[in-house]
């Protein structure tokens, strides 16, 4: 049989499967996919665009626009371009963007069938989700920003242009980080670049990336973080010959936290700059009235986030609960433990950063290093909800959680922290020698941290089945 | 320490999950539950050691109510039922070391204990590797060894064989073997006919064959 034949052969066989898989109408995985971008683009249009419009008029106007013209703001967008490349790629190694249900690539890939006809459709389905996540984030920030006055109109087809292109790159990065799991393919065979990249793909990756995608989507929905957190990070690989050292029941605890950052030392960097670069953000907002309140919560939502890289032994010590006992610690005793190294870490990152920029930008010491150290608090609380947050709320009329009460759930300590953080830093720069409102700050600090310990305890009571 | 459950039995919505059985287990002694799939193993296990309440009958652990939200049911009873929660970031060695640690180990000679754990079930070279790096049989050794090494009144394991080849099978037997000697009170669920008559050789020690609730339901009919 000739290589055109098999061809044929191989997308008639194609067909043939797809009709005995969805019948006489079809695979209609095209319409859902465009069905879900048609919701996207109501939900951006109704809520995305006025309200990014709205906390760009909030802002600073005059100076946001001298800003986008800086030669600052050029380097900004090219490091931000470069990080959106970076994770593509680092996705593609998890859940790259030609991942076929697991039935289709055991009994259709395995086939003497083209891979790159086999695999077509879901290539096609990521290439448009790409382009269509970057036209329309450009879509959004150009429109936000014309209908703020503060860019010209050329500014939206300019955006969208721009966005396009980087989505393009970003699925490209994508793509690439799946197809370099598999080792090149012996001989090059006719058609383009992504062709080959698709046809390079390996059974064994492909299976696996598959039943990955199918459990982390399943963890999702049920809530499970621990089992998508699981399946999405990087294995541990590094300083086995590092040895943990006992030094009592506590001690170990925090040695373990240490042993665990400096084996990921990627989480450990991205904790310490993210929580540097909250602490500048807030250390600016608290030492310039000229800097928008939109910004100490950009710098809040950073700062919990920092903390979280930080946190992973917190995390993983939450992730015993419901397992039958291994270790002794008493569980707020050992959530307590975890905190010490993150929370360190954090508050060493914060106030120094945050002390620094406050003093280059007029402030007085007194006026930033408090507000720093409740920042801290507020994040370790926050890192404590999340870790110990338990199982999605459930009620008689709601035995299955939807996607909404999962989305609330999943973000409501993120939300809580910029909440606290960003109105803390706002309400200083308002109130700086208001008596109540330091005091109310510090109680909530306090309370966050308490609350935090009290849901640990509450979760190791409370998972029993009933 | 005994183990006792009288005329537990767990029941779910139309499921039933576990007919009402009565076993004990005195201390230093050992209960091998054996039956078909479906017979309520685990379930009854998951119950001796607190974690599940009974629909009916009660469960205890010397003379506490089997529930682990108890800190001293917590600290008298070493389960393997279910995979254990480990540390992705952690290896075998560092795993034992924390886990000798949070109990109140000695400091001096934990070096030294851990490693003779991790030989007792034949891990002893893998002390480095990180828990994704081990087969299923590996991994099923490495769970058995956590379970183990902590210090424990009562051991609960359930199908302990799972995955392991015949040499291992017998050095586990032999290995919970030698702590019912040293006073342990064990309990566990097993197919495996070499690991029953090794830990059944006793007059204290006792198999009890549970029945399917189906099964159950049926004979009780049957009687009537």
């Amino acid at each position: 049989m000739s290589l055109e034949a098999a061809l044929d052969d191989g997308r008639d066989r194609l067909e043939d499967a797809t009709h005995v898989l969805h019948g006489p109408q079809g695979n209609q995985a095209r319409k859902e996919v465009a069905y879900a971008a048609y919701v996207t683009l109501i939900v951006v249009g109704l809520y995305g665009f006025p309200v990014l419009r709205a906390l760009v008029i909030a802002g600073d106007r005059a100076g946001m626009a001298a800003a986008l013209k800086s030669p600052w703001a050029v380097a900004l967008a090219i490091g931000l371009i470069a990080a959106v490349l970076a994770m593509a790629r680092e996705a593609g190694r998890v859940r790259g963007p030609v991942v076929a249900p697991v039935p289709w690539v055991d009994h259709v890939v395995t086939s003497s069938i083209d891979r790159w006809d086999a695999l077509r459709p879901w290539f096609g389905y990521a290439l448009f989700t790409t382009l269509f996540a970057g036209g329309l984030s450009g879509l959004l920030v150009g429109a936000s920003l014309w209908g703020a006055g503060v860019a010209a109109s050329w500014v939206l087809p300019v955006a969208v242009l721009v966005a396009l292109v980087i989505g393009l790159g970003a699925g490209t990065a994508w793509l690439l980080g799946q197809s370099r799991l598999s080792p090149p393919l012996p001989r090059r065979s006719a058609g383009a670049w992504w062709r080959q990249e698709v046809r390079r793909l390996g059974l064994q990756d492909l299976r696996t990336q598959a039943a990955r995608s199918g459990r982390i989507v399943g963890g999702v929905q049920a809530g499970d973080l621990r089992a998508v957190r699981l399946e999405a990070a990087r294995p541990v690989t590094r300083g086995r010959t590092l040895r943990l050292r006992h030094r009592g029941p506590v001690g170990t605890l925090v040695a373990r936290d240490v042993l665990g950052l400096r084996r990921s030392s990627g989480a450990a960097v991205v904790g310490i700059v993210a929580s540097a670069a909250a602490a500048v953000a807030l250390g600016g907002a608290l030492g310039s009235p000229s800097v928008p309140p939109l910004v100490a919560f950009v710098g809040g939502l950073v700062s919990y986030l920092g903390m979280g890289a930080l946190s992973e032994g917190l995390r993983l010590e939450a992730d015993t609960m419901g397992t039958p006992a291994l270790f002794g610690a008493p569980p707020v005793r050992a959530a307590a433990a975890h905190l010490v190294v993150p929370g360190t870490l954090h508050l060493l990152v914060t106030t120094t950063a945050g002390a620094v920029t406050g003093l280059a930008a007029g402030a007085t010491l007194a006026a930033v290093l408090p507000w720093c150290v409740i920042s801290t608090l507020f994040a370790l609380g926050g890192s404590l909800l999340a870790a110990y947050r338990g199982r999605p709320p459930t009620s008689p009329f709601n035995p299955v959680p939807n996607a909404q009460t999962i989305v609330l759930w999943y973000s409501a300590p993120l939300v809580l922290c910029t909440l606290l953080i960003g109105g803390t830093v706002w309400g200083a720069t308002q109130w700086p020698a208001s008596g109540p409102f330091v005091i109310v700050t510090w109680v909530a600090a306090v309370w966050i941290v308490y609350a935090g310990l009290n849901r640990a305890q509450r979760e190791s009571l409370a998972h029993r089945d009933v | 320490m005994e183990v006792r459950a009288d005329d537990v039995s767990k029941v779910i919505g139309p499921a039933t999950l576990l007919a009402p059985v009565s076993v004990s287990a005195p201390s230093g002694s050992c209960l091998v539950l054996r039956g078909p799939n479906g017979s309520g193993k685990t379930t009854l296990l998951r119950i001796l050691i607190g974690t599940l309440p009974a629909t009916t009958g009660t469960a205890q652990v010397g003379d506490r109510p089997a529930d682990e939200r108890d800190p001293v049911v917590r600290a008298a009873v070493a389960a393997l039922v279910g995979a254990p929660a480990t540390y992705r970031d952690l290896t075998l060695r560092d795993h034992l070391v924390l886990l000798d640690a949070t109990w109140g180990g000695d400091s001096d000679t934990c070096d030294e204990r851990v490693a003779a754990a991790l030989e007792e079930l034949g891990i002893g070279h893998l002390g480095e590797r990180f828990p994704h790096e081990l087969s299923s049989g590996q991994t099923q050794l490495f769970r058995l060894c956590l379970t183990l090494f902590r210090p424990s009144e009562v051991l609960v394991l359930d199908e302990p064989e799972q995955r392991l080849d015949t040499t291992k099978r017998a050095l586990v037997a032999d290995l919970v073997a030698a702590r019912r000697d040293a006073g342990t009170t064990i309990v566990l669920a097993c197919h495996d006919p070499v690991i029953t008559e090794r830990l059944t050789g006793r007059p204290a020690d006792r198999v009890v064959d549970l029945v399917a609730a189906d099964s159950a339901t049926e004979r009780a009919s049957g009687d009537d």
